[in-house]
């Protein structure tokens, strides 16, 4: 099929301004042929021709990933994120435009004060020196979302219940002027393309062009509103009160908006400069090391983390704390989700490669067709080629990478926030090793990550809750759904029932239960499975665990409760 | 049914069945033992187990509770003579295992 068949690409009427600028930016940087094949009104394609007859000088002597960026760049904001997404997929790019994208943040102009200030003005509707005794017209940073300036609060303002003692000297982030509509249109516009691209050309499909606009949509609509940034830093505040070395700057809750952020300042230096740090004295390898901490904390303890841990989000201050900005891009994982990735990266991280299949296989990862001992073969061999070399000169990322290669051929498929989680985890090796060179990350992780597994499997707190959610939804539901659980009853009896948790997963979502249905069924099966899960895996004496287990209670509850519903129905 | 204490109650009767059956088990385990290293492991161990025990003991007075509110449930939850008999039989197995938890030792 021709890139010929998109001409009746259905543009909405209100975007038609849009997609005409962006033929125009498209054509000044000699990508002429693309805007006219992507269907462009045929108005726009007849001044598209004429600019053509004067084609920008040399253009075509610039390489092609530079002018892609270019493009992106002068497109704004969405374009730049998007980009900044796609420079994390080198399974989809080639490595060229990988290292061309990664660059896209970098340069980006400032808008004028005028803007700022009426930002300001409309969102806090008073007159900016009402609230700030100074501001700076100059901005201290400027990037495609918004840019930030320094200033100083007039005595009293935004002190409230929430920010008893908060410093007067802060930073304003203000969002950049009309961004929330300009991106609202790129979005549609991306999703027009991505439809289209998926409608006709089959072979993209497996690139989910589709879904990878909506899970782009939906992080960009977080990242634009500054309101849910506030909550983040609340909450990572709060994660790591514990941490006495990482510092997140207090928010002025009174004075933030979803287009303007106010909060404390921070000095310090960029972790980027090496010599600063130096001159600092502080000791580079702790530091490291408390990054890396948090980092997998985040992960692996709360399941809410920093997905864009770029380098210019963090400082460090002269006393060793770790400064961590800009939560405008969180990524956060499920609970269930959490304890299979656990379970496998220890898995992975400590060279065991039963445990590995197994977790992909009640994870349901591992499809029909797939030779699992093809798959255990390829994964062990991996782990051989790496235990051969020294632990320093092992690179997680390629670690990862691999494995989730591996996977990739063995038709496993992986959930998305997996790659997040990889991300954020290869960026923070990154920056340690540029800041430490001897940094051994795989040293480093893994008794992070056995720590914080063995911590995970041995809370009460968090068990005792999943437990009283589970009987709580469970005792309200008995009375709604005997009929289904007897079903689902008759096949836990028949046995291994962590191992079959998948399968009525399926069979129910097959004859299409109902989700309370759903949900009980996993409110009841789920701690069975993750009890059971990491019992079933791996120690010899599963069965008498198994037994401890159903007198506990947990397994016993679902019993008990599926046995109730059972003989009601047997007596009838 | 689902105020501090109860919630204490739980958390004690399942801090007590992961003390005595699940911690010894991932201690045990290979992974966890290359993992962590000798001194390392053992200051988690201390740590976690001193956590298991301190939720055991903060609500050891609270697991009373604990077994009304789930026999209160299941009551509300069941009607009819089979519902009933399972909910007896819950209860006496919840006694008896409750009370070979307090068992001195
Ligand atoms: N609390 C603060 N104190 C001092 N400087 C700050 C503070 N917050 C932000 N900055 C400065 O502003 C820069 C940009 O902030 P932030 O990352 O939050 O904005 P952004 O629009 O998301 O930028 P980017 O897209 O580049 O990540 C930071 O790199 C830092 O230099
Ligand atoms: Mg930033």
């Amino acid at each position: 099929m021709s890139l010929q068949g998109l001409f009746l690409a259905p543009w909405r009427l209100r975007d038609l301004g849009r997609v005409r600028r962006i033929a125009g930016v498209l054509v000044r940087h000699g990508f002429a042929d693309v805007a006219v094949r992507l269907g462009w009104p045929a108005r726009l394609r007849a001044w598209t021709a004429a600019l053509l007859r004067r084609p920008p000088p040399d253009i075509e002597a610039v390489p092609i990933e530079t002018r892609i960026r270019r493009v992106l760049e002068e497109l704004g904001p969405t374009f730049i994120k998007f980009g900044q997404v796609l420079a994390t997929r080198p399974d989809l790019l080639p490595m060229s435009l990988v290292l061309e994208l990664k660059r896209l943040h970098d340069h980006v102009t400032p808008f004028p004060f005028d803007e700022v200030r009426a930002t300001v003005e409309a969102d806090l509707r008073r007159p900016i020196h009402e609230v700030f005794e100074s501001f700076e017209e100059e901005p201290i940073a400027s990037a495609s979302i918004a840019q930030v300036h320094r200033a100083r609060l007039q005595a009293g303002v935004g002190v409230g219940p929430d920010a008893p003692e908060a410093s007067r000297d802060v930073v304003v982030k203000v969002q950049r002027p009309h961004l929330r509509d300009v991106v609202q249109a790129d979005l549609r516009i991306l999703a027009g393309v991505a439809a289209l691209l998926e409608r006709r050309f089959p072979e993209v499909r497996p690139f989910r062009p589709r879904a990878l606009v909506e899970e782009f949509r939906r992080s960009l609509n977080r990242e634009t509103d500054f309101l849910s940034e506030m909550h983040a830093m609340v909450r990572y505040k709060r994660m790591f009160a514990d941490e006495p070395r990482l510092f997140v700057p207090e928010p002025v809750p009174a004075l933030c908006t979803r287009r303007v952020l106010v909060m404390e300042h921070v000095d310090g230096v960029k972790v980027t400069d090496v010599e600063g740090l130096r001159r600092l004295g502080v000791d580079l390898g702790s530091l490291v090391e408390v990054g890396m901490r948090v980092t997998m904390r985040s992960i692996f303890e709360f399941g809410f983390f920093h997905a864009d841990p770029h380098p210019g989000n963090f400082f460090i201050r002269p006393d060793g704390t770790i400064v961590l900005l800009d939560f405008g891009m969180m990524g956060s994982i499920e609970p269930e989700r959490l304890d299979e990735l656990l379970t496998y990266l220890v898995a992975l991280v400590t060279g065991d490669v039963e445990r590995m299949v197994a977790v992909l296989a009640d994870a349901d990862l591992i499809g029909d067709d797939t030779d699992v001992r093809a798959l255990r073969g390829d994964l062990r061999a991996i782990l051989d080629r790496w235990s051969g070399s020294s632990i320093g000169a092992i690179d997680l990322s390629s670690f990862l990478a691999e494995s989730v290669e591996v996977a990739r051929r063995h038709h496993v498929v992986l959930p998305a926030d997996l790659l997040l989680v990889g991300k954020a985890i290869a960026i923070m090796e990154g920056i340690g090793r540029e800041v430490h060179p001897e940094f051994e990350p795989l040293a480093a992780v893994r008794p992070l990550l056995t720590e914080l597994y063995v911590r995970r499997t041995l809370d009460a707190r968090r068990h005792s809750q999943a437990l009283l959610r589970t009987v709580l939804d469970g005792a309200s539901l008995l009375r709604e759904a005997p009929h289904d659980l007897r079903r689902i009853l008759r096949k836990v009896r028949r046995g291994e029932m962590a191992i079959q948790v998948q399968s009525l997963h399926e069979e129910a979502r097959q004859r299409g239960l109902h989700a309370r249905t759903n949900r009980l069924v996993f409110g009841f099966l789920f701690p069975t499975f993750f009890f059971g899960g990491t019992y079933l895996i791996g120690t010899e004496s599963s069965l008498q665990n198994l037994a401890g287990l159903v007198s506990f209670g947990i397994a016993g509850l679902c019993f008990m409760g599926l046995a109730i519903s059972m003989l009601q129905s047997d007596g009838r | 049914m689902n105020d501090e204490r109860t919630r204490r109650g739980l958390e004690s009767l399942v801090a007590a069945f992961l003390r005595e059956h699940v911690a010894p088990a991932i201690f045990e385990r290979d992974e966890v033992r290359r993992g962590l290293g000798p001194e390392h492991l053992d200051r988690v161990r201390r740590e976690v187990l001193a956590r298991l025990e301190a939720a055991e003991r903060a609500g050891a007075e609270d697991r009373e509770r604990v077994r009304e509110m789930l026999g209160g449930l299941l009551g509300a939850a069941v009607s009819g003579p089979g519902g009933a008999a399972v909910l007896a039989l819950l209860r006496s197995w919840l006694d008896q295992w409750s009370r070979s938890r307090e068992k001195p030792g």
